[in-house]
């Protein structure tokens, strides 16, 4: 639908900055322009992009490629701690959902329907969008969005799980948690207490190995293939400095790709690559990656984004950029899975990461309690693929992994050398 | 043929450089000045930079001036591709980088002003062979800039058809200078609009934004005839560099209403029709944008062809044709 307006600069700057963001701006003024621009954030770049009068063709371009972007489904997750009784939350949510509650006045956010599910139940919201509008001063549209509440492995952790296309039905989810929490205190009940899947609240050695337990677990016979794009953030107090500045950093990254795609296949692990090693020397840890995995059961292969998102957003995001089938010796040719599929994938993906993070964030409190790790997937950087393979190989306790030989370890498949020095030191 | 290449690269630098004086950047210092690299990060400390040109303009959108490093190519199309235009964007890259390092810099071309000096300029001129638009535009979209300092830098990569572009702006720019707006009290200036953030300007300066915008706005004032009976008019200006269709029209309409520049006795359009089809017809189009796009209370709108002039043969002459 063509522009009602012509967009004042400040809908630019406000599209470009809240909307279309720094790499995709970058990419569209080299590609229409022929301007190269580097940008260290989003706003340098709004400015440069609000102060250019576009024609039809490239403004209608920019829209274009918002929509496109926001039509990508992603699949996210947060968790909370509480005592309650899933049949409980399940009522209380009913109850609210038939006295027409309201979560969030602005929003108008309340819920439209609570429905039981296998592990759990399923929770429908309904809430006003608003909108910067050129007419009016904010326009108003009634949307919907739902999400699962499930119990996790963990008695008292339960998983909210949600599938979104616009961001804005990611707030309004926030912004009902908030409200949800706000009504049972009225209630007279305690806070559920939310937990955040942000790597910061993962120690900073643990990081990197969380990322590593994602690529080499093999969710639901996906095997991962080949690592398509990493990228990097420095965390506090590096221990030494690069000479090179960010954007080297990213450079070398690029170019080192087959190297760390190699040394998860060979069961070194991320920390088996030379570059990793000295990321994280520098305070550098995975913050996302666009993956290739392989379906070892069908002929389906998929490249999934997986980014975590820094405080105060609490989650990450999981999205399928492309799907694949495969053909003759390995080879692939893009294809479009059915919708289910699809979210059985982005499921999956998303309930290693919800477990991969419990076990990285227990871990302390473990360590703590008992000094010493008590189960083999307790030890920072084995997963349940590989403690099985050490299980496989007489490796029964946590003792009989820290009492082993280097070598002897280095036998078992999925352990490398920089892995074994680790575990045996 | 290398001395032949050195000749074409010379030539292609100062018609350049040419070009961007005529839209009202000023040169400063020399042209072909060697800048020792002073930058670490470049382990290259031996090497000088190369400085084709450094050009300076008042920038209307910050307050300081602007700094414009200018980097030219002069090629033949076989040579041209996306790992010779990115040496060239590499090249340009590095003396930016390179700058606020350098006391040479300073003082041979800077001459010690506070300036804004994130923009280099590479000029690409295809001198021979058959240039080929949708190629060097996939050209340009493999190219990455990355730099070794936390600031925002850019390169503007110019290739034949921008700069026929700005040579035909330039062109119909001063022609209508000279011939409608030449009176004693007649005048004619690019136009800045306001920004929040700045106040609107008039000039003859055409800055890098408005290098690469589809609309370039221009505020004139014309009196028609003579003695007591002479009326001023406003006459506001647009040079249209959008795909010229009825949807493209309606839309360069709403961007003149986004900024006040209905706000004259007659608005002149002068479309660049150079990428148009053969069957293109710009009386039916025009006569559909008045009747359907034209609000009642519209000032008049006369749309002209932009007058296309070759760049190397304008430039020449704008040079006296000592090029």
């Amino acid at each position: 639908m063509t522009m009602e307006e012509y967009p004042s600069d400040t809908d630019f700057r406000v599209f470009v900055e809240e909307k279309f963001g720094r790499d995709r701006t970058q990419d569209f003024l080299r590609s229409n322009k022929n301007f190269l621009v580097h940008a260290n954030s989003t706003q340098d770049i709004a400015n440069i992009t609000r102060r250019i009068l576009f024609g039809y063709e490239e403004a209608e371009h920019l829209k274009r490629g918002l929509l496109e972007q926001e039509q990508e489904e992603k699949a996210t997750a947060f968790t909370f701690k509480t005592d309650d009784s899933m049949e409980s939350l399940e009522s209380e949510l009913s109850r609210a959902s038939s006295n027409e509650n309201v979560f969030n006045d602005n929003k108008n956010i309340k819920v439209s329907d609570v429905s039981q599910t296998e592990g759990g139940f399923e929770v429908d919201i309904e809430y006003v969008y608003w909108r910067q509008a050129r007419r009016n001063l904010m326009d108003s549209q009634d949307k919907k969005t739902s999400i699962s509440v499930e119990q996790t492995g963990e008695e008292d952790v339960v998983k909210v799980t949600q599938d979104y296309r616009k961001y804005d039905e990611l707030g309004a989810v926030q912004d009902f948690f908030e409200g949800w929490n706000r009504y049972r205190m009225e209630n007279g009940n305690d806070p559920l207490d939310k937990g955040k899947i942000v790597l910061e609240r993962l120690r900073i050695e643990d990081r990197v190995d969380f990322f590593d337990d994602i690529l080499s677990e093999n969710p639901g016979n996906w095997r991962f293939d080949q690592a398509i794009k990493l990228g990097l953030r420095q965390g506090d107090a590096p221990e030494e400095m690069f000479e090179e500045t960010d954007s080297d950093v990213e450079e070398r990254l690029d170019e080192e790709l087959r190297g760390i795609t190699d040394a998860v296949l060979t069961g070194e692990g991320l920390r088996g690559n030379e570059f990793v090693q000295q990321c994280i020397s520098n305070g550098y840890y995975f913050k996302s990656g666009k993956l290739r995995f392989v379906n070892t059961d069908v002929a389906e292969q998929v490249e999934i984004a997986i980014e975590f998102k820094q405080e105060p957003r609490s989650s990450f995001d999981i999205s399928i950029e492309q799907e694949y089938e495969t053909v003759d010796e390995g080879e692939r040719e893009p294809t479009t899975f059915e919708d289910s599929r699809r979210k059985e994938i982005r499921d999956t993906f998303r309930n290693l990461i919800i477990e991969l993070y419990g076990q990285k964030v227990d871990l302390p409190d473990l360590i703590e309690q008992r000094n010493t790790p008590q189960e083999l997937t307790d030890i920072s950087g084995i997963g349940e693929t590989v403690a099985e393979n050490l299980r496989g190989a007489g490796y029964e306790s946590v003792e009989d992994v820290f009492n082993a030989d280097k070598d002897e370890l280095m036998k078992v498949d999925r352990i490398g050398d920089s892995k074994a020095e680790s575990l045996t030191q | 043929m290398p001395e032949r290449q050195n000749r074409m690269g010379d030539i292609a630098n100062e018609r350049l450089i040419a070009l961007l004086e005529a839209l009202g950047w000023k040169q400063q210092g020399d042209s072909d000045v060697d800048i020792p690299c002073e930058l670490s990060a470049h382990h290259e400390r031996d090497a000088d930079h190369g400085v084709d040109g450094y050009m300076a303009y008042d920038d209307p959108y910050r307050t300081r001036e602007r700094g414009v490093v200018v980097e030219s190519k002069a090629k033949s199309w076989d040579n041209t591709n996306s790992t010779s235009i990115q040496k060239g964007a590499t090249q340009a890259l590095k003396t930016l980088e390179c700058i606020p390092e350098s006391d040479d810099f300073d003082e041979y071309l800077n001459n010690g002003e506070d300036r804004n000096v994130d923009l280099a300029v590479l000029g690409v001129w295809v001198h021979n062979g058959e240039y080929g638009n949708s190629d060097f535009d996939e050209y340009i979209d493999e190219l990455t800039i990355k730099n070794k300092r936390r600031k925002p830098f850019q390169v503007l990569v110019l290739g034949n058809r921008d700069l026929h572009r700005l040579a035909s702006l330039h062109n119909q720019f001063t022609d209508l200078k000279d011939t409608e707006f030449s009176g004693q009290y007649e005048s004619l200036d690019f136009y800045y609009p306001s920004l929040p953030d700045t106040v609107s300007q008039r000039g003859e300066l055409v800055a890098l934004e408005y290098m690469i915008s589809d609309y370039i706005f221009a505020k004139g004032q014309k009196v028609e005839g003579e003695g007591p009976d002479s009326v001023s008019k406003d006459v506001n200006i647009v040079f249209y560099f959008d795909d010229v269709q009825r949807e493209s029209l309606d839309f360069m309409f709403k961007a003149l209403l986004e900024y006040q520049m209905t706000d004259a006795d007659e608005i002149w359009v002068y479309l660049d029709t150079q990428g148009q089809t053969e069957d293109f017809q710009l009386g039916s189009l025009v006569e559909s944008f008045r009747q359907n796009v034209l609000p009642d209370d519209a000032p008049e709108f006369q749309f002209e062809r932009l007058t296309q002039v070759d760049y190397d043969t304008y430039v020449d002459g704008l040079t006296g044709g000592s090029l």
